[in-house]
């Protein structure tokens, strides 16, 4: 009876788990949204928008978007409805909207992008950090690279100081000159004030402020600065950038990266021109109103001069990030002395391409913020589609090869079909159980409680180690309930080494089979007890990979102990059964 | 009571001081136990498809003063070519892929791979630390089994012996190891503790008159165990074209032949020994 139920308890959790795994061939797919270009004129639309319908044309697939798009006219409104509202875009041209898709898929399991392909980047935090500002830099990571227009990014901290990023569309370029740049940005007042003597005049806030400078000291208002440490004139900060006998250059802080309220994406304040033989880029950025009243008192009185008829202050607005200028920019006299609240950026780039590169970089990092700390980069790896999918054929190959060889073994050494059959049964089981529960969280979770209370149930916790046994199974496993379960290198090798483990079955098989002298009850006992301690061991030894390092094994130590927990208290008992049943037949045969 | 295992253990000896030699060359040589692969020595390499026949000379030659420092390999799977070149720290790969790409050769999928220098030793620095902390644990809970100390030490030392063979022999065959084949290496320790587990609970269940019969039954029992193992291994080194996964099933077909000297010799010497000498 209690084997029975047992036997009800298999085929329950591989029932659920073939239903959880095949969803494949019932999964849902989806046409989103993976690029928008640069050029294009859409309202209430983002990259990872699954798109419904375009104007009144459902959208199942990149057939349906392409004749969707047939229909269309240059400088037509086109409404698009997504699952998360509606949006629009006018066209560019006769078929182009201006926005790039892709056809995605429900994942009913989640690979490592050593099989699905992609970019896998490992950052190193500079210097020491805490587990917070490591939070915080793949937040920040995060929204950077999400506003750059990628999805399916994931962001990960992999220890203390180091970052795990995978992604696919990532190139070496983004990563050295995107991903990993600080991005502290700082809008500064730069000026060039002549001197005689040592002496020369500041205006501030439209009065004249007389100082006195030497190789160490400034002074200003009767009071002595460091030349390092720069002067304030109220609650700005004037830092000292050069000093000669003739000119001082002086940069006045007017905002930082947290001063940026809103960065404008709209086609009249963002936009790319070709300039002389290049394109300039152009985005407007709004800054905090305290910042504004500082360029307000910084601006205000300056003297003025006159170019290509229009005329200018002599200070300039010069724009940073990582304390390299990026912008330089004149300012008309007209808005001097006004709190000006939206600076704009520009730049320069020989073609089209990578003056839209560099404006999204820009932007991307204006509105995720600067990081707090330096980044260094540890490790690259760009894994093509094609070799993924070769490696995802070879793992196929190698776990039909482990089924074949444990088919293949058992029968030239039991010379019996039925042994064979079980031996085999069995092995497939626990290969669909952990592929169920890759599958599904549900599953897992079901399948741990399960395993946990037959075990109980049925005694087959009896001692200290058993249940230590069982409890860091559980522990172990338990990885898989809480998050979805990637399938990656190191699974691979754990899902090879349970199939392998199907020799704990011919280790059960042999104590019924070679100790005919014995009582079956007692050789069966005997059987459990090794691999109950062989359990433990293998146990053991996996929890310091689950738990400590880099967490790279982590696959490894939770395909294993999930195996095992699979094999103790679900699989093994059932096989147990099977045999004995067939116990009579087999004790009479000859091996 | 005579012993018999025991007079075969110079056998294993033999061969752990052997291998043993070879890891510490290896060591002073290039200062590792084991040939290191990139990932886990830090490096650059990059890898690509070739349509047309290409030699390891040929891609020297292509990578001009690049070619000097790199080291080639080429395989070849049905009509097409794969090229893997690794280089010593950190080189710009879109320099290296542009010259390959302005080259006379037909290429496809460019894969990159950069393991900074200080990653490299931290990843081999945190196995080693992770391999200690597993053994001790092993180490523990065997001797919380068998309550015998002589009992757990056999079974670490066999674990142990197996992974000096697997370095001495990838070392004499040129074979790196990657991180997957370190991952493989943990599969080695696992069916290791399998075997010997199997083993030592048999024997202490069962009288010491007993010992040989059921040494016969449990050796019997361990070849099918490996000879599963090792049909598979065969089968994935036959079919499969993956780097990782032959680098895989290469270190467990070699744990794995380890495993029957060192489980079925070694460890059963020395439980000979331990058990005959208590006897006596």
């Amino acid at each position: 009876m209690e084997k029975n139920v047992r036997v009800w308890i298999l085929i329950f959790l591989v029932t659920i788990s073939l239903i959880s795994l095949s969803r494949f061939l019932f999964r849902k797919s989806w046409v989103e949204i993976s690029f928008i270009e640069e050029d294009a004129n859409c309202e209430d639309l983002t990259v990872g928008d699954r798109i419904k319908k375009i104007g009144k044309y459902e959208i199942k697939s990149l057939n349906d978007y392409e004749n969707a798009l047939l229909s269309i006219k240059k400088g037509e409104t086109v409404i698009i409805t997504t699952y998360k509202g509606i949006g629009k875009c006018v066209a560019l041209n006769d078929s182009n909207i201006g926005i790039r898709v892709k056809e995605n898929y429900e994942k009913i399991l989640s690979y490592g992008i050593d099989i699905e392909g992609g970019v896998r980047v490992l950052l190193r935090i500079k210097g020491e950090t805490s587990l917070q500002e490591t939070q915080n830099v793949v937040k920040i990571l995060t929204e950077r690279l999400n506003t750059y227009g990628l999805s399916d990014v994931k962001v990960i901290p992999a220890a203390q100081d180091l970052i795990q990023i995978e992604a696919a569309g990532l190139s070496e370029d983004d990563i050295r000159n995107f991903l990993v740049r600080q991005g502290y940005f700082e809008g500064k007042i730069v000026d060039v004030i002549p001197i005689s003597n040592n002496v020369g005049k500041i205006v501030f806030d439209g009065k004249s402020f007389e100082f006195s400078i030497n190789e160490t000291h400034i002074v200003i208002n009767s009071t002595e600065y460091k030349i390092e440490n720069g002067f304030y004139l109220d609650d700005v900060k004037y830092e000292i950038v050069n000093f000669t006998s003739e000119y001082v250059t002086i940069a006045a802080n007017v905002f930082t990266s947290k001063d940026i309220e809103n960065i404008f994406t709209d086609v009249q304040r963002n936009y790319i021109v070709p300039y002389a033989d290049g394109y300039r880029f152009v985005f407007t950025i709004q800054i905090s109103s305290d910042s504004a009243e500082k360029f307000a008192k910084i601006t205000k009185g300056q003297p003025i001069y006159y170019s290509g008829g229009q005329s200018y202050i002599r200070p300039k607005l010069v724009l940073y990030l990582d304390k390299k200028p990026i912008t330089e920019l004149n300012i008309v006299s007209s808005i001097a002395g006004e709190p000006i609240r939206n600076p704009s950026i520009e730049g320069f780039r020989k073609t089209f391409q990578e003056a839209s590169l560099e404006k999204m970089r820009l932007q991307s990092i204006l509105k995720s913020g600067s990081l707090p700390v330096e980044l260094e980069i540890e490790r690259i790896e760009t894994i093509t589609e094609t070799e993924g999918k070769k490696l995802f054929n070879s793992i196929i190959y190698i776990l039909i090869a482990n089924l074949i060889a444990v088919l293949i073994v058992s029968t030239i050494r039991y010379k019996n079909l039925y042994v064979s059959f079980f031996v085999l049964l069995v092995s497939i089981f626990e290969l669909v159980l952990v592929l169920g529960v890759a599958s599904s969280q549900l599953v897992g979770a079901i399948l741990i409680l399960l395993s946990l209370a037959t075990g109980i149930y049925y005694k087959d916790v009896k001692d200290i180690m058993a249940i230590t046994t069982m409890f860091l199974c559980v522990l172990i496993s338990g990885f898989v309930v809480l998050s979805k379960w990637t399938i990656d290198i190191p699974t691979i090798a754990g899902l090879v080494s349970l199939i392998g483990n199907s020799g704990e079955l011919i280790v059960l098989t042999d104590q019924i089979f070679l100790e005919k002298r014995k009582r079956i009850e007692d050789s069966i006992k005997l059987g459990m007890k090794i691999v109950f301690n062989s359990s433990a061991l293998l146990t053991f030894s996996m929890l310091p990979l689950a738990f400590l390092g880099l967490g790279t094994l982590k696959g490894f130590a939770i395909t294993t102990t999930l195996g095992t927990l699979i094999d103790l208290f679900i699989t093994r008992p059932v096989y147990m059964y099977l045999l004995q049943k067939k116990i009579s037949y087999i004790k009479e045969e000859t091996i | 009571m005579e012993v018999k295992i025991a007079k075969l253990l110079p056998l294993p000896i033999i061969l752990i001081s052997l291998f043993l030699s070879l890891s510490i060359k290896n060591y002073i040589d290039n200062g590792e136990f084991f040939i290191r692969d990139l990932d886990l020595k830090g490096g650059t390499s990059i890898s690509f498809i070739s349509k047309n026949e290409i030699t390891i000379d040929d891609v020297s030659s292509i990578l001009g003063d690049y070619g000097k420092l790199a080291l080639i390999s080429i395989s070849k799977s049905e009509k097409e070519y794969s090229v893997r070149i690794t280089l010593p720290g950190n080189v710009q790969h879109d320099k290296i892929i542009e010259i390959i790409k302005n080259s006379n050769i037909e290429t496809k999928d460019f894969s990159i791979q950069y393991v900074g220098p200080e990653l490299g030793e931290a990843f081999f620095s945190q196995v080693i630390y992770l391999l200690s902390i597993a053994y001790v644990l092993i180490f523990f809970a065997n001797y919380f089994i068998y309550r015998k100390i002589a009992i757990a030490l056999t079974i670490i030392l066999s674990s142990l012996a197996d992974i000096i063979y697997v370095f001495g022999v990838t070392i004499l065959l040129g074979i790196p190891i990657t991180f997957a084949g370190f991952t493989s290496l943990l599969l080695v320790i696992a069916y290791t503790i399998d075997t010997n587990i199997l083993l030592s609970t048999k024997i202490l269940s069962e009288k010491i008159e007993e010992f040989y019969s059921t040494y016969k039954k449990t050796l019997i029992t361990g070849i099918t165990v490996t000879a599963g193992l090792v049909v598979s291994m065969i089968i994935v080194l036959v079919f499969s074209n993956s780097k990782l996964l032959n680098n895989i099933a290469t270190i467990l077909l070699i744990g794995q032949l380890a495993d029957l000297i060192n489980t079925y010799i070694l460890n059963a010497g020395l439980i000979e020994v331990i058990l005959v000498g208590k006897k006596r």
